[in-house]
């Protein structure tokens, strides 16, 4: 049996193991409550009951009406707790180019800050239109991960239309955030990487269908496949399970779990 | 941490009409799977009574647990009034024949209303006999379910894969409704077994998988490490399904 598997399985949880959760956000959220504290504090207690050591944060706010105001709460979260949030710069096409740039430029280099976080989704706009134009040039020239938001299909963010903007921006890494999100996404979203090496698969998911972490590992490669958990969106905890049971070897694990956010964010 | 057994009360067995080719798995996949998380038993019912008959998919499950007894049947089960079924004591006793320890109904699916209309011989059968009941959220809705356990309050009903934006409808029926339990395979809400241990019991989550479609890692992971103790935790991954299901007439 898988040594990582016996570890979470009897209890003994991921605490000698580097786990660095690429996809996460904080605070409350519209549509549906988010029991106890999504701030700093509780999700410090969230994650460390299955030993997450770090995540990579894009407060909720951000991906809904105000993304500066995010991107003020994120680096505030890093001040208080820099071993555990690192930041993303959350921008929206939604608003002024000119604040687009201005987040950008005001927080990148700043302590904490390691890649940029649209959502086509919940923006209502396309991740290849001109609006967006301004962040995949900023985030070309500075080689900054890019996490998006894709789902199946989308003409917002569906994963095929990131083969094109990988060629166009190779100096992004671009992740594919929930890796299209269904079956079928996560299908697309392995079409896309198998075409451009820059592409990388984040497995954030509601859901955790069985034998995919496995096809996405051995089709792409356990190298590109990030963890990730979208906490307190959804808890971080059953992402764990799935990835520390999956049929893939105890090496490709430690890659999934933390050795490659480590690698594509530079921490 | 104390040994913790499992007991899934959410596995679906046999062919299926459109399976994923990752998630298509034979009864002893689906064996070796639950064995190798470490799960002890699984409730499980027939995706042919489900896509097909369910008076067939019940009499497959009844052949199958025959020779596996890592599972335990969950029938399928229509409403009488087109005579496809029956009703009153022939319905239970055509359960306790078969060896089922629950029922799990597919009113989308198979197109009927859970309401009194419908259903409500079948539901009065099923309180007073103590079989419980499990539904899909998908099949239903959180209005309906109020309905139904509104009409029957001694009907011990389990809805199966509610996903992580129903904290607003669950909460409200889990105190108005002592007879609801919630399944807990796609239960991703942050921190929610903590909550609800906390404001309702550990008794009213039953652990689940929904293999072959989920790891089931991902559903044991939770209860392994959620911030609740250990007899809580037994509760919700074992305790409380051997409790709730039906061990048959004079139970």
């Amino acid at each position: 049996m898988s040594d990582v598997w016996q570890k979470v399985r009897s209890g003994l949880g991921l605490a000698d193991e580097l786990v660095i959760d690429c996809h996460t956000h904080m605070g409350p959220w519209y549509n549906f409550h988010i029991p106890k504290d999504p701030g700093p504090v509780g999700m410090i207690a969230a994650m460390d009951r299955g030993g997450v050591d770090n995540v990579v944060c894009a407060p909720h706010v951000g991906i809904g009406p105000d993304p500066t105001l995010a991107n003020k709460l994120v680096a505030e979260a890093h001040t208080r707790f820099a071993e555990r949030f690192m930041c993303y710069i959350t921008v929206s096409p939604r608003h002024l180019e000119s604040e687009m740039l201005g987040e950008l430029e005001r927080w990148c280099g700043q302590p904490g800050f390691v890649g940029i976080k649209i959502h086509p989704g919940t923006h209502e706009y396309p991740a290849d239109g001109p609006n967006y134009a301004p962040m995949w040039r900023f985030a070309d020239e500075n080689g900054l991960p890019v996490l998006i938001h894709t789902w199946e299909s989308s003409r917002e963010c569906g994963p095929l239309m990131f083969v094109a903007l990988g060629k166009e921006f190779p100096g992004a890494k671009i992740i594919l955030g929930h890796s299209g999100g269904t079956s079928n996404g996560m299908d697309q979203a392995m079409e896309a990487a198998r075409e451009h090496e820059n592409l990388f698969l984040d497995l954030t998911s509601s859901w955790l269908p069985y034998g995919k972490l496995e096809e996405l590992c051995g089709i792409v490669g356990a190298e590109r496949v990030l963890f990730g958990t979208d906490l307190p969106f959804v808890d971080c905890l059953a992402q764990i399970g799935r990835v520390a049971e999956a049929r893939i070897s105890d090496d490709d694990k430690r890659l999934v779990f933390g050795l490659n956010a480590k690698r594509v964010f530079g921490c | 941490m104390a040994e913790i057994s499992f007991h899934d009360i959410n596995c679906e067995l046999g062919r299926r009409t459109a399976p994923r080719l990752e998630q298509r798995l034979t009864t002893e996949e689906v064996s070796l799977a639950l064995n190798y998380a470490g799960i002890e038993r699984a409730l499980a019912y027939h995706a042919m009574a489900k896509e097909y008959d369910p008076r067939e998919g019940n009499d497959a499950l009844v052949e199958i647990v025959r020779d596996n007894r890592i599972f335990e049947p969950c029938f399928v089960i229509l409403p009488e009034a087109t005579g496809e079924f029956p009703y009153g004591d022939a319905l239970i006793r055509y359960l306790a024949d078969g060896g089922a320890a629950a029922v799990r109904l597919f009113p989308k699916s198979h197109g009927y209303g859970l309401g009194q209309t419908w259903c409500s011989t079948m539901f009065g059968a099923l309180a007073e006999k103590g079989v419980p009941v499990l539904i899909e959220l998908a099949e239903s809705s959180w209005d309906e379910i109020d309905g139904v356990l509104t009409h029957n309050p001694r009907l011990n009903l389990v809805v199966v894969r509610a996903g992580y934006r129903n904290a607003r409808w669950m909460y409200p029926m889990l105190n108005a409704h002592k007879g609801l339990y919630l399944e807990t395979s796609v239960m991703m809400t942050y921190m929610l077994f903590e909550d609800v241990t906390e404001r309702f019991g550990a008794e009213r989550l039953i652990f689940g998988t929904a293999l072959p479609d989920c790891s089931p890692a991902a559903a044991i992971a939770p209860i392994l490490y959620c911030d609740i103790d250990d007899a809580d935790k037994d509760l919700i991954a074992s305790g409380g399904a051997k409790r709730l299901l039906w061990k048959g007439v004079g139970s």
